[in-house]
C-alpha cells in the first residue's frame, strides 16, 4: 500500500516537471485564463443597449417631438438618426445601421388630443430577434409612460414593485464570473487530461510506462491528481481576479466552493482520461476534446436557460458536468447555497467522473492484454 | 504544377485515412447545428415562479389564474413567502409574485396596493425577463379588471411593431446561420492549425522541404485540401439549416459560396500562422481555442449583442472575421442579398485575411533561409 502511494506520487512529480518544464508550457497554464477572463466578462451579456433607431416624424404636433426625445434621453438607447422618406426606414434596417425604424404618423398629436387612440409604428430587424424583443419592451414602456401621464394616473392603480434577491443591482459580471470559472477550467483541465495519455501514445512512452511497475489504477490516480491541483489552481486564480478586479462577491463558504471544485474537476478529467484512453493521437485527442467542450457549453445554461430545451434534452443535459457546476458555482457566490442543496447538484458529476474514470481504467487493461 | 497536384492528391489521400479528420469535416457540423438548434434557444419560455397570496380574497385569487394562464408563466402557489425562499436559493424557482394580506381592501378602497415581484439575481439575464413579463402580466390584468367593471381603459399609445426578415422573432432562424460560422471556425481554423503544427513537430515538414516541392507548393496544397473539405462542411450547415430546420434562405448560393470563402480565407489564415508560430500541436490547439473558436463564439454577435458590449470590447470584435460572417450570414439567410453590407463585410474578412499570411510568410522565409 505504501508502495503504491509511493509510485503514485513518483508519476504526479513526473506529470508536474512534464507540465512546468518549459516556460511556453508554463504559460499557457497562467495567460490563456487571465485572457478568457478579461476579455469574455463583459462580452457576455444578453443586455441590451447602444440600440441604434432611426425616425420617421410625420407629425407635426408636440407628442411626437415628445416621444423622439424621451426615446433619445433613455439610456438604452444611444445613436438617434432622423429621415424624411418612407423608404430611408427601411434602407436603414436592410444595412443594419438601425435595430428599430420608428414611424409617427401624421396624425399622431391630432388623435392623442382627440382622445381616439394614437399609434405609432415600429418596424424592427428580425435577423436579431432576441435583442428586438428587449428593445420592443423598453420602447413600449417609454410610450405606456408617456400616455399614462397624458391620461393621468388612474386612482388605485396596482404597483408593481420589483426587487431582485441576491443582486439586487442586476450586474451582470456577478452573474457572469462564476460561470466563467467553471467554463475556463473545464477548457484547461479537459485539453490537459485529453491530451496527457495521448502526448505518451504519440512519442512512444506509453509502451514505457505500460511495462513499468505501475498498475493501471496507479497511472491513473497519477495522472489524476496533477490534473486536479492545476484545476484548483486556475479556478483560484479567477476566483481572485473576480473578487478584486470585478467585485463579485462570495456569500458562501469558501470550503464548500473548494469541494464542489475539486468534483466538478473530477467529473471532467474523467471524461478528459476517457477520451485520451480511446484515442491514438494528440490530434484525434483535441477533436475527441472539442467535441465534448463545445456541447457541454452550448447546453450549461450559459448561453441559453435549459428550462427553454426541449423535454428530452432536458432530462439527457443530466450528464453535462457544466450544467451542474454553474448551478453549483452561481448557488455559492451569490445565493450562500446551504452544502445539501449543493450536494443534490454535485453527486451526478461523483458519478460521471467514477464511471468514466472506470471506463478508462478498464479500456487500459485491455491495452496491456 | 505537377508537383502541387501531387501534394494535393497526398493531403486528400491522408485526410481520407485519418478518421478524426472526416469526423470533424462531415459528421462534427451535423451534431453540431443539432446541439446548437435544439439547445440553444432563446425565445422566452415559460418561467416557473411562485405565486404568495397572503391573503385570500378573490381579486388575488384572479390575479394567480392570470398568471396561471399566461404563456410565460408556470405557476405553483402558496401562503407564505417563507415556504419559497429555498426554491429560490436552489434555482427551482425563476420568481415570486407576492400579493399581500391588504390587497383586496386597498384595491377596494381605491388605495392603489403593490404587488411585489422578486426574482432570483444570480442568473441576471433570466431576472429581468421575469420581472418584466410579470409586470406586463399584472397589468394586463389590472386593465381587464377596468373593463369588466365598465371602467375604459385610459387612451393609450399604442406601439404596433411589426418585425421584417423574421415577423415571428424566432431565435433558431438567426442563430442556426450563426452557428454556421462557429462550425467553420472549427474546420478552417483548429483543423489546419492542427495539421501544420503536426508536419512542424513530427519533422516532417522538413522532409517535405527537403524534396523538389517548395515549401509555398506545399502550404497552398493544405490549404486547398482543407478548402474543399470546409466547403463540404459548409454545405452539410446549410442544407440542415433549410431542410432540417426549415430557416428561410432568401439570398442566392453564389454569394453564400463568395461570403464563405472569403471567410475561409481568413480562417485558413488564422491555422496556417498559428501552426507556424508553435510548431505544437498541444500550443496550437490552444492558441486557436483562445483566438479563434471562443471569439466566433462569444465576440461575433452570434449570440451576444455587440453593441451592449463595452467600447474597448467593440473595437476589438472589429477584428474578429466571425463578427462580419455572422451579420452576412444572418443576412443572406433572412433578408437576402445585400450587397453593400456583404461588400464591406468581404472587405474586412479579406483585409485581416491578408494580415495573417503575411505575418506567416516572414515568419516562413526567416526560417526556410
Amino acid at each position: 500500500m505504501i508502495a503504491a502511494m509511493r509510485r503514485v506520487r513518483t508519476l504526479a512529480v513526473k506529470e508536474f516537471l512534464v507540465l512546468l518544464r518549459d516556460p511556453r508550457g508554463r504559460s499557457t497554464l497562467v495567460v490563456p485564463p487571465i485572457i478568457q477572463l478579461l476579455l469574455f466578462a463583459y462580452a457576455v451579456t444578453l443586455e441590451v443597449n447602444n440600440v441604434s433607431v432611426i425616425f420617421l416624424n410625420q407629425d407635426l404636433g408636440r407628442h411626437g417631438h415628445e416621444i423622439t426625445e424621451r426615446v433619445a434621453a433613455s439610456p438604452y438607447f444611444s445613436s438617434i438618426a432622423f429621415t424624411d422618406r418612407p423608404q430611408g426606414l427601411g434602407l436603414a434596417l436592410e444595412r443594419q445601421e438601425a435595430l428599430l425604424a420608428i414611424q409617427l404618423p401624421q396624425d399622431f398629436s391630432r388623435t392623442i388630443e382627440a382622445g381616439t387612440g394614437a399609434s405609432l409604428q415600429v418596424l424592427s430587424d428580425g435577423r436579431r430577434s432576441n435583442a428586438v424583443q428587449i428593445v420592443t419592451a423598453y420602447l413600449t414602456e417609454i410610450v405606456n409612460q408617456y400616455s399614462l401621464e397624458l391620461a393621468g394616473e388612474p386612482a388605485g392603480a396596482v404597483q408593481a414593485e420589483g426587487r431582485h434577491w441576491f443582486n439586487p443591482d442586476l450586474v451582470y459580471v456577478w452573474t457572469i464570473i462564476p460561470s466563467l470559472m467553471a467554463i475556463i477550467t473545464l477548457i484547461m483541465t479537459l485539453n490537459l487530461s485529453a491530451m496527457s495519455l495521448a502526448r505518451e501514445k504519440e512519442l512512444g512512452t506509453f509502451e514505457q510506462l505500460l511495462v513499468s511497475p505501475f498498475s493501471p489504477a496507479e497511472i491513473i490516480i497519477g495522472k489524476l491528481i496533477p490534473a486536479m491541483i492545476l484545476a484548483v489552481f486556475e479556478s483560484m486564480l479567477i476566483f481572485l481576479l473576480g473578487r478584486l478586479l470585478y467585485g463579485v462577491p462570495m456569500r458562501g463558504s469558501f470550503l464548500l466552493l473548494l469541494a464542489s471544485i475539486v468534483i466538478f474537476s473530477f467529473s471532467v478529467i474523467g471524461f478528459g482520461f476517457f477520451t485520451s484512453s480511446i484515442v491514438k493521437t494528440q490530434q484525434q485527442a483535441i477533436v475527441g476534446a472539442f467535441m465534448f467542450m463545445v456541447p457541454s457549453v452550448a447546453l450549461s445554461g450559459f448561453a441559453a436557460p435549459v428550462e427553454n430545451m426541449p423535454a428530452w434534452l432536458q432530462k439527457a443535459v443530466i450528464l453535462n458536468p457544466l450544467k451542474h457546476a454553474l448551478v453549483i458555482l452561481k448557488g455559492i457566490f451569490l445565493k450562500d447555497m446551504p452544502a445539501g442543496e449543493v450536494w443534490l447538484n454535485a453527486w451526478p458529476l461523483v458519478a460521471i467522473g467514477v464511471v468514466s474514470l472506470a471506463f478508462s481504467g478498464w479500456l487500459f487493461r485491455r491495452n496491456l492484454g | 504544377m505537377r508537383i502541387l497536384r501531387a501534394l494535393i492528391r497526398k493531403e486528400f489521400l491522408q485526410v481520407a485515412r485519418d478518421p478524426a479528420t472526416v469526423f470533424v469535416t462531415l459528421l462534427l457540423p451535423l451534431v453540431l447545428m443539432f446541439i446548437f438548434g435544439y439547445g440553444v434557444n432563446l425565445d422566452v419560455g415559460r418561467f416557473r415562479v411562485g405565486v404568495v397570496l397572503e391573503g385570500d380574497d378573490p381579486n388575488g385569487l384572479s390575479l394567480l389564474d392570470a398568471f396561471g394562464n399566461s404563456r410565460y408563466f408556470a405557476v405553483v402557489s402558496g401562503r407564505d413567502i417563507r415556504a419559497f425562499r429555498d426554491d429560490l436559493t436552489a434555482g427551482r424557482l425563476k420568481g415570486l409574485i407576492v400579493v399581500p394580506r391588504d390587497f383586496g381592501r386597498l384595491l377596494a378602497s381605491g388605495h392603489g396596493p403593490s404587488i411585489q415581484i422578486v426574482t432570483d439575481g444570480s442568473d441576471a439575464n433570466t431576472a429581468s425577463f421575469v420581472r418584466a413579463y410579470s409586470q406586463m402580466a399584472i397589468m394586463n390584468w389590472q386593465a381587464n379588471a377596468l373593463q369588466e367593471k365598465g371602467r375604459p381603459s385610459p387612451p393609450a399609445i399604442r406601439v404596433e411593431s411589426r418585425s421584417w426578415y423574421n415577423p415571428e422573432l424566432i431565435s433558431r432562424n438567426f442563430l442556426m446561420p450563426g452557428s454556421m460560422s462557429m462550425i467553420l471556425t472549427i474546420t478552417g481554423v483548429i483543423l489546419t492549425a492542427l495539421v501544420i503544427a503536426r508536419e512542424w513537430e513530427r519533422g516532417t515538414m522538413e522532409s517535405l522541404m527537403a524534396t523538389t516541392a517548395g515549401i509555398y507548393e506545399i502550404i497552398m496544397a493544405k490549404l486547398l485540401a482543407y478548402f474543399v473539405l470546409a466547403v463540404v462542411s459548409m454545405a452539410l450547415c446549410w442544407g440542415m439549416a433549410v431542410f432540417w430546420y426549415g430557416v428561410p434562405f432568401r439570398g442566392s448560393l453564389p454569394a453564400l459560396l463568395a461570403l464563405g470563402s472569403i471567410f475561409l480565407w481568413t480562417a485558413l489564415g488564422q491555422g496556417l500562422m498559428i501552426s507556424t508560430l508553435t510548431k505544437s500541436q498541444y500550443l496550437a490547439a490552444e492558441l486557436a481555442l483562445i483566438t479563434a473558436f471562443l471569439p466566433s463564439f462569444l465576440l461575433s454577435g452570434v449570440i451576444f449583442e455587440i453593441s451592449s458590449m463595452p467600447l474597448a470590447l467593440r473595437l476589438i470584435t472589429r477584428l474578429v472575421p466571425a463578427r462580419y460572417f455572422v451579420s452576412s450570414l444572418q443576412t443572406i439567410f433572412l433578408a437576402g442579398d445585400v450587397w453593400p453590407l456583404f461588400a464591406r463585410s468581404m472587405a474586412a474578412m479579406a483585409a485581416i485575411g491578408s494580415v495573417y499570411f503575411l505575418i506567416t510568410a516572414r515568419r516562413t522565409v526567416k526560417k526556410v533561409a
